[in-house]
């Protein structure tokens, strides 16, 4: 738990720097003596002006107006899904889809509370299967193909 | 325009495909609807690839399918078990909840039902004889009007979103500035893509809404961890209402079909505010106000019939004009544009069969969604069991599948993860993110506008204030939205009251 002033200066403070980044990264792209009406740099500076506007409006706010406790940050859970996430991106052209695709879901399985590896095994095995089937197989959408898959011969047989 | 509706008909119902295309999308939207927590929008956002994989008239017709599907499934779970499937849902839960523990579950779910589809069809009756109208005036529209219609719709959704106004404005100009980066359309130079080849075509659309919308609500199913349902051991079995339900509560399912049609027209205003406006006008002309909150079928028809009256009504700027009154008719603005497909008044002269194939569909999505709620609604209802440690998994896999679809590329996906995570740092700070996807979606055209705009006038920002449109416009918006703020200030004024 934190306090809402905190997480509202915070907020406004990323707000801020987005804002002022923008408006710093307009600069170069604005073309001196062209109509500005072909200015690529126009209207994000703009953008970034009233951004850097707001966020202090916001942050004055959040220090005279808010009160409280409220729960910020995410969970061990959520940190876990999200890792589990960039493991399997990070898997998916070694291993392909349908080998990372099952160790994914099982993680997933256990993160959202499911205790039978034998259930989520013969689970993520069908959903597997019928991702395959609708997009492959229907859709026509070549699905990831991994290194090893390649390596082993297995995605002739896999997408033939 | 008569025979285009008649082309329209024939090709929906001669084609066994299509028919299970909308039955299949009326079907999803209701499942992922029932599930208390994911709501229209998670639905939207999860089905929109395939969506994509399909001709433009019927991937439209679709995406409405998922809306009339979940807007009713949310209030299926608020009358069994008393928990709102979405937030559009909640007022339904006042009496409908009551009803059902007064033995009255048959008649509590056979109201949703029928007060879904009456709003849906009355709202698509109204979508059918206005749009034209309003298309022929639109076609009048330059520049400078684009730029007011989309600049004070954006401001309005910021401003309406739940929460803190000045965070609902910052999060509609962080979606302005993510839709910056690419290439400018008027220059064709590259923008903020830092060398990034895959980004000279700027964020795509749905590893955005996949990243902004499904993660952090996946994120926050998991840590609300699961949640014992129990359902009602009676047989779930809708009723039909008799004839004299139909003669004592005509008049509110007129309301509320009216306000939710209206509503759903203006920017920002959704299915939740509507459903709450109507109940609230529901209370005020009934002749047993203290019926309501008690189990009163006419609460039930207020918020049913407004919530799911939006879907017409928020197409009718969408479609005529080209600027979505909500978050899901935004979506569906991306999607046309996605098809190649530019709505706004030339889509009624140019493209009348789309337009004529909408109208049907919406209608057929509706009859669908009578069918399926008043006979097949066991099936659905028994996804509220499937434990969590199966539903994620499946969901997010589903995303990925999604996201790789549109264009097989591994640099989308991280974008979906790298918006997941920033969507969910965003919930936590409390920032709403309906004016994001806005922003994103609405700031290509209203960056072109104004260019062209002030080009027009020199650079004099004036010309928004002298052409007569564009003074019509400011005049229009700011009556119906004053109708909004006076009916939103009376329901909280009400709710203080209750509360008190």
């Amino acid at each position: 738990m934190i306090s809402r002033r905190l997480l509202d200066l915070v907020g406004a403070g990323a707000f801020l720097a987005l804002g002022a980044a923008l408006f710093v990264a307009s600069g170069p792209l604005e073309t001196p003596g062209h109509q500005w009406m072909v200015d690529r740099g126009f209207w994000p500076k703009w953008i970034g002006a009233l951004m850097m506007v707001l966020s202090t409006t916001m942050a004055l706010q959040g220090w005279y107006r808010s009160a409280g406790q409220v729960e910020a940050m995410p969970g061990r859970s959520a940190w876990l899904l999200l890792a589990s996430l960039a493991g399997f991106l990070l898997l998916l052209p070694l291993l392909g889809y349908i080998v990372s695709s099952m160790l994914w879901m099982v993680v997933l399985g256990r993160i959202a509370g499911e205790r039978s590896l034998v259930k989520l095994l013969a689970f993520a095995l069908g959903w597997i299967a019928l991702g395959y089937i609708v997009f492959w197989k229907i859709l026509f959408v070549p699905l990831p193909v991994g290194l090893v898959e390649e390596k082993l011969g297995l995605d002739y047989w896999i997408y033939r | 325009m008569f025979q285009s509706v008649l082309d329209a008909v024939a090709l929906l119902v001669g084609n066994p495909y299509y028919l299970v295309l909308v039955v299949g999308s009326v079907a999803a939207g209701n499942l992922l609807g029932v599930l208390p927590g994911l709501g229209v929008i998670f639905g939207i956002v999860v089905l929109l690839p395939f969506t994509l994989q399909l001709p433009p008239e019927i991937g439209v017709v679709t995406l409405m399918g998922i809306f009339v599907g979940a807007a009713t499934g949310g209030g299926l779970t608020a009358a069994l078990i008393g928990i709102p499937g979405t937030p559009m849902a909640v007022a339904t839960l006042l009496d409908a909840h009551p009803m059902a523990k007064q033995g009255r579950t048959g008649e509590a779910l056979g109201l949703v039902v029928i007060a879904s589809v009456v709003g849906g069809l009355f709202s698509a009756f109204v979508l059918a004889f206005l749009s034209p109208l309003l298309a022929k005036v639109a076609l009048g529209f330059g520049p400078p009007e684009y730029v007011l219609l989309v600049g004070l719709g954006l401001l309005t959704i910021a401003y309406i979103s739940r929460g803190s106004v000045m965070k609902g404005l910052l999060a509609g100009l962080f979606g302005l500035a993510i839709a910056t980066v690419g290439t400018d359309l008027a220059t064709a130079q590259l923008r903020f893509t830092f060398g990034v080849s895959s980004l000279s075509g700027g964020f795509s659309l749905i590893p955005v809404l996949l990243g902004l919308f499904a993660i952090p609500e996946i994120v926050a199913l998991v840590e609300r961890g699961q949640s014992a349902v129990v359902l009602p051991r009676e047989a779930i079995r809708p009723c039909w209402p008799s004839w004299s339900h139909w003669r004592e509560s005509w008049r509110a399912y007129l309301r509320s079909s009216s306000i939710g049609t209206a509503v759903g027209a203006l920017p920002g205003a959704g299915a939740d505010i509507a459903s709450f406006l109507a109940y609230a006008q529901e209370k005020r002309a009934s002749r047993n106000p203290e019926r309501l909150g008690k189990g009163d079928p006419n609460g039930v028809i207020a918020s049913e019939a407004a919530n799911n009256a939006v879907t017409g009504g928020a197409l009718i700027p969408t479609l005529t004009l080209g600027i979505p009154g909500d978050a899901a008719t935004a979506i569906l603005v991306g999607v046309l544009y996605m098809h190649g497909l530019a709505p706004g008044p030339d889509l009624y002269t140019q493209k009348t069969d789309l337009i004529a194939f909408i109208y049907v569909g919406l209608f057929f999505a509706n009859l669908v969604m009578l069918l399926l709620g008043m006979y097949a609604l066991r099936p659905f209802l028994a996804f509220l069991r499937l434990p969590h440690g199966f539903m994620v998994p499946a969901i997010l896999l589903l995303c990925v599948l999604g996201v790789w679809s549109i264009q097989t590329s591994i640099f989308d996906l991280w974008t979906m993860a790298a918006f997941g995570v920033l969507g969910l740092f965003l919930r936590k700070m409390e920032v709403p993110l309906s004016p994001v996807i806005l922003g994103f979606i609405l700031g290509p055209l209203l960056e072109q506008n104004l260019r062209r705009a002030l080009a027009m006038s020199d650079g004099s920002p004036l010309i928004f204030l002298t052409r007569p449109y564009c003074l019509a416009i400011l005049a229009l918006l700011a009556l119906a939205l004053w109708g909004v703020y006076a009916g939103l200030k009376r329901l909280r004024a009400g709710a203080v009251d209750t509360a008190g």
